[in-house]
């Protein structure tokens, strides 16, 4: 190769660089901050510069004293002792040239350091000073929820105001996520326990935690999980507060999603843990139903008889579509109306043909034992045909008047018609309950509906609505009253006068019913029939105001069930009691407990409606019926809603809203088998449709009222603009 | 098996398992904080400060050579294998994403810049010491431009003896055309990094055409410039590759600093604000 080409070693073979070794070469110290100047030529000092960069040189050497004689002592790799030698006074004769030392490369580094501190200490202090500093130190932007925030931290971070410099004195330490949590709730009302687990406080969560553990055990935690479980622990029990962050976290873009939990996060605080919904999550137990339904329909009946039914060929649903129908939201699958679902086989029986009665039986007169009422029990006029007992409508309206209530318990129980005639207080009583009829028949006839909501108020015991007064009165008219009752007592005000004003009783005297006129050619129609879409009758030959249903959703009959439903709550419980006993018997009229269900909590009601999901509710389960319709084969709902493949004994209790049973959620059998969990993890697993907890289930438990704008009524300006 | 016995490969075996345990703990331990919702960033957050401070006393351990704190060589082994923990820590603390904040974004790009200079600097302090070996004389860093000083004189005084003794010019001249500049100054320090030859070789060239117009004495000289030729390329040669291996400090260490400086920050605003 040669040294026109070769290699270093080949070309240089024959010499070397440098030379090591004590006397050969100075020694190198890289770590000092400062170098000599001459040291670029080779030629640098043995003292070297001083620690702030000084030139320390002096001379070459420091001659030794041996003897008599100055000796040189300037080292080999400098030339070794030179020719002149020391002088006489023992200083070296070569003096250095002084230098200007120059930065070793370990200081020009530390400079960097230096510098690089500065800059960012020049930065932060530039950032946390800036006004917009804030948007340096976010880190991330807000999600889209949050995104009107805008640049305002203190909105969600506390007394976090102004710069940011600020920040880091004004509130050190006192910030806390809990503290910010209350912030969070400024925008989300939670309820009143929000920030414990499920926002339900302890005493309310307890129970449920409980009873999941008592129906399914601890489950068996996915191995991840138990784990997890060793090297930490949740930290947090039910009554501990749980700040909103722990799950949600905010700042990391417009898209990210803050309810993003996985599965394990879920499951971590949970007493039943398990891997997934394919492989553990425990067998729904809740569904189809864990109570009666609002409106009582018996599916298996309808589907296997009723829809099969020549009758009912034109009416019968052939689809679940045909009554069912989705919520707004798509969640709920609802019932349709009546007048939709029920009314082409049901309206006509709602209004008489079904029921053992047609009509209601308003006030009726009852018969009374004139054997013994007479005398000084002088009843006055009475209708002699009068056969029917004392009426629950009429004795709650007595019972109003509490000058009447100790004739009422007095004849609790008793036939009026065969009075014990020895039994003075008995006898005593029944005078003073005619009489009371008779006042209330007089006040009724003078006074109108008044007199009728008088007595209604006192018996409820509280205030009526408009709407319920309406109703509770049905439009009964004068006409209606007279033509029942004016026959029958033709002296009925000065019988009553006398009563009232002078205490005296006119004697008994029965009066027979006048004839009923001859019918013509045309026989009319009966009076229940011919009031058949509606409204007050009289039956012929009683003493009898009654009321014919208008049809589903009477007014009289809701009212009156409302009103009496709650009896507990009444003046007089228990004639409150039978009136609602009467309106709600198998057969009666109207039919209403036949399919309306009576709710005992929170208060007891009747289920007017049927099911409709509580937009502001939010409960452990969600799901979506509409997200799932267009998957369903030819079993259609049944795919995942198997109808029951016997009439469950249970279902009896469904005749009527007024059988206990019927509320007793322990003994009701829906009309469906259970869900099975295999239908929804054959699409809901790894891999294909998500399964995760959230997809199903809320964390946040409770009603929760939205946040609106409380705005003031302010008085608009005058036309003219001055205030 | 002490310090001093240990063998490379057990060293680096043990090494890589301290690492893959400390590292697989800190998994779990992130794992699990995550799982059961407890503030797992601040976690991995201060662990990955305390990493970086263990790191930044490797600096500090190399200006104190005076106190009895284990080798410096046990503390770089320490140092890369903490290093390459710390890079594990920043994933699970930050994830794989991009961070959104300016702040947190800074601080992000100062870990990249402080790992990546880590990593080119322990590579290259692998990969280029052995190269220097291999390919010239090995001279100390500092000593370097006194040493390319003594050698331009040399040739100096070569070229004024060649003129005394030959009456002749050629060489002066080729030295005042072409070799003044090549001996007075640092040359090609990117084609010394990259092992790019083209200018020497060109040089070399150009001496071996002037070669054809010297007599025997000229040649003699000739061949001693063209020595040193050889001599002052290795000096560049040995300051580019050796100021590399100086020069990614320039990087790494300030870069820590400003990151620790940033970290603390950042750190005080999440306990403070989370």
């Amino acid at each position: 190769m040669g040294i026109w080409h070769g290699s270093y070693h080949e070309a240089t073979a024959m010499s070397r660089l440098q030379e090591f070794g004590f006397e050969k070469s100075v020694y190198e110290r890289p770590n000092q901050k400062w170098v000599c100047g001459h040291a670029r030529d080779g030629k640098c000092c043995l003292a070297g510069p001083d620690a702030h960069g000084n030139c320390t040189a002096t001379t070459e050497c420091r001659p030794l004293r041996k003897g008599d004689h100055w000796h040189c002592t300037r080292p080999a790799f400098l030339g070794g002792p030179c020719a002149e030698g020391p002088l006489p006074d023992g200083a070296c004769c070569r003096a250095i040239p002084k230098c200007t030392p120059i930065r070793s490369l370990r200081s020009w580094r530390g400079l960097t350091v230096v510098l690089a501190v500065a800059v960012t200490l020049a930065l932060l202090f530039l950032t946390f000073g800036s006004i917009h500093g804030n948007r340096v130190i976010s880190p991330g932007e807000l999600s889209f929820s949050h995104s009107s925030v805008g640049r305002d931290c203190s909105q969600c971070h506390g007394p976090l105001e102004g710069r940011p410099a600020g920040w880091l004195t004004a509130s050190a330490g006192s910030v806390a996520a809990h503290d910010n949590s209350q912030l969070c709730l400024n925008c989300h009302p939670l309820g009143e326990a929000p920030l414990q687990p499920h926002s339900l406080t302890a005493a309310r969560l307890s129970p449920l935690t409980e009873a999941i553990l008592k129906r399914d055990g601890a489950g068996t935690p996915p191995p991840s999980l138990e784990l997890a479980s060793f090297i930490a622990s949740p930290g947090r029990s039910g009554e501990n507060n749980i700040a909103c962050a722990t799950c949600h976290k905010e700042h990391r873009g417009n898209e990210a999603d803050l309810k993003k939990l996985t599965n394990r996060q879920c499951q971590s605080c949970h007493v039943t843990q398990f891997a997934s919904l394919e492989h553990g999550h425990p067998q729904f137990s809740d569904y189809a139903f864990h109570r009666p339904t609002r409106i009582l329909f018996d599916h298996q009946s309808h589907y296997q008889t009723h829809f099969k039914d020549a009758a009912a060929k034109n009416f019968a649903p052939d689809s679940c579509l045909n009554c069912h129908q989705t919520d707004l939201r798509g969640g709920t699958m609802t019932v349709k109306s009546f007048e939709t679902v029920c009314a082409s086989c049901h309206d006509a029986q709602i209004k008489g043909k079904a029921a053992v009665a047609p009509g209601i039986a308003f006030i009726v007169i009852p018969q009374m034992d004139d054997r013994v009422l007479n005398g000084q029990y002088a009843i006055g006029s009475w209708p002699a045909d009068a056969d029917q007992p004392l009426k629950p409508f009429l004795r709650l309206l007595l019972s109003a008047d509490p000058a009447m209530r100790p004739a009422l318990n007095q004849l609790e129980g008793t036939d009026l018609s065969n009075l014990p005639k020895t039994n003075t207080a008995k006898l005593k009583a029944a005078q003073s309950l005619a009489w009371g009829i008779k006042s209330f028949l007089f006040d009724l006839e003078t006074l109108g509906q008044d007199e009728l909501l008088k007595r209604i108020t006192l018996s409820a015991g509280r205030t009526l609505t408009d709407h319920e007064k309406e109703g509770l009165v049905a439009f009964i008219s004068s006409d209606a009253v007279r033509a029942t009752f004016t026959n029958t007592f033709t002296n009925l005000q000065n019988e009553v006068l006398d009563y009232r004003n002078h205490g005296k009783y006119a004697a008994t005297l029965m009066v027979p019913s006048p004839d009923v006129a001859k019918p013509g050619p045309v026989k009319p129609a009966a009076p229940d029939a011919w009031v058949n879409q509606g409204g007050w009758y009289s039956p012929d030959g009683l003493f009898n105001l009654s009321y014919h249903p208008r049809g589903h959703a009477d007014r009289f009959l809701s009212s009156w069930m409302n009103l009496t439903v709650d009896a507990d709550h009444t003046q007089d419980p228990g004639r409150a009691r039978a009136v609602f006993k009467e309106l709600s018997a198998p057969g009666a009229a109207g039919l209403c407990s036949k399919c309306h269900s009576i709710e005992e909590t929170p208060v007891r009601q009747v289920n007017w409606m049927a099911f409709h999901p509580d937009p502001i509710e939010h409960g452990f389960n969600r799901f979506s019926h509409s997200a799932h319709l267009s998957l369903l084969d030819t079993s259609g709902c049944q795919t995942c809603h198997p109808m029951n493949g016997t009439v469950n004994p249970g279902n009896a209790a469904m005749a009527s809203a007024s059988a206990t049973t019927s509320h007793d959620a322990s003994s009701f059998h829906g009309s469906f088998m259970m869900i099975d969990k295999r239908t929804c993890a054959t699409c809901h697993r790894p891999n294909q449709v998500r399964d995760d907890c959230l997809v199903c289930h809320n964390y946040h438990i409770g009603r929760f009222e939205p946040l609106v704008a409380n705005s003031k009524m302010v008085p608009l300006p005058p036309p003219n603009g001055k205030m | 098996m002490d310090e001093q016995t240990m063998t490379l490969e057990n060293r680096r075996y043990l090494g890589w398992t301290l690492f893959a345990v400390a590292a697989l703990f800190a998994w779990l331990l992130d794992y699990a904080l995550r799982v059961h919702l407890r503030r797992a960033g601040l976690v991995t957050g201060l662990m990955l400060f305390a990493v970086v401070i263990l790191l930044t006393l490797f600096n500090a351990r190399k200006k104190l050579p005076f106190l009895p704190l284990l080798r410096a060589s046990t503390w770089m082994q320490v140092h890369i294998y903490v290093g390459l923990l710390s890079c594990v820590l920043f994933l699970l603390h930050a994830g794989l994403k991009v961070p959104r904040g300016g702040l947190e974004t800074g601080l992000a790009v100062l870990f990249y810049l402080v790992s990546a200079s880590g990593v080119v600097g322990l590579a290259i302090s692998r990969w280029l010491p052995s190269r220097m070996t291999i390919l010239g004389e090995n001279v100390i860093f500092e000593r370097i431009p006194a040493l390319r000083t003594a050698v331009r004189c040399d040739v100096e005084d070569m070229v004024v003896e060649s003129v005394a003794k030959t009456q002749s010019s050629t060489i002066a001249d080729f030295y005042e055309l072409k070799l003044r500049n090549y001996f007075s100054r640092r040359c090609s320090f990117w084609h010394h990094i990259v092992g790019y030859g083209q200018p020497i070789l060109q040089l070399l060239s150009e001496a071996q055409a002037v070669d054809r117009y010297l007599n025997a004495e000229e040649r003699g000289i000739m061949t001693r410039i063209v020595e040193q030729i050889h001599v002052k390329n290795n000096l560049d040669f040995q300051q580019a590759r050796q100021g590399l291996l100086k020069a990614w400090l320039f990087i790494h260490i300030p870069l820590t600093y400003s990151m620790i400086l940033v970290a603390v920050v950042h750190g005080y605003l999440a306990w403070k604000l989370s």
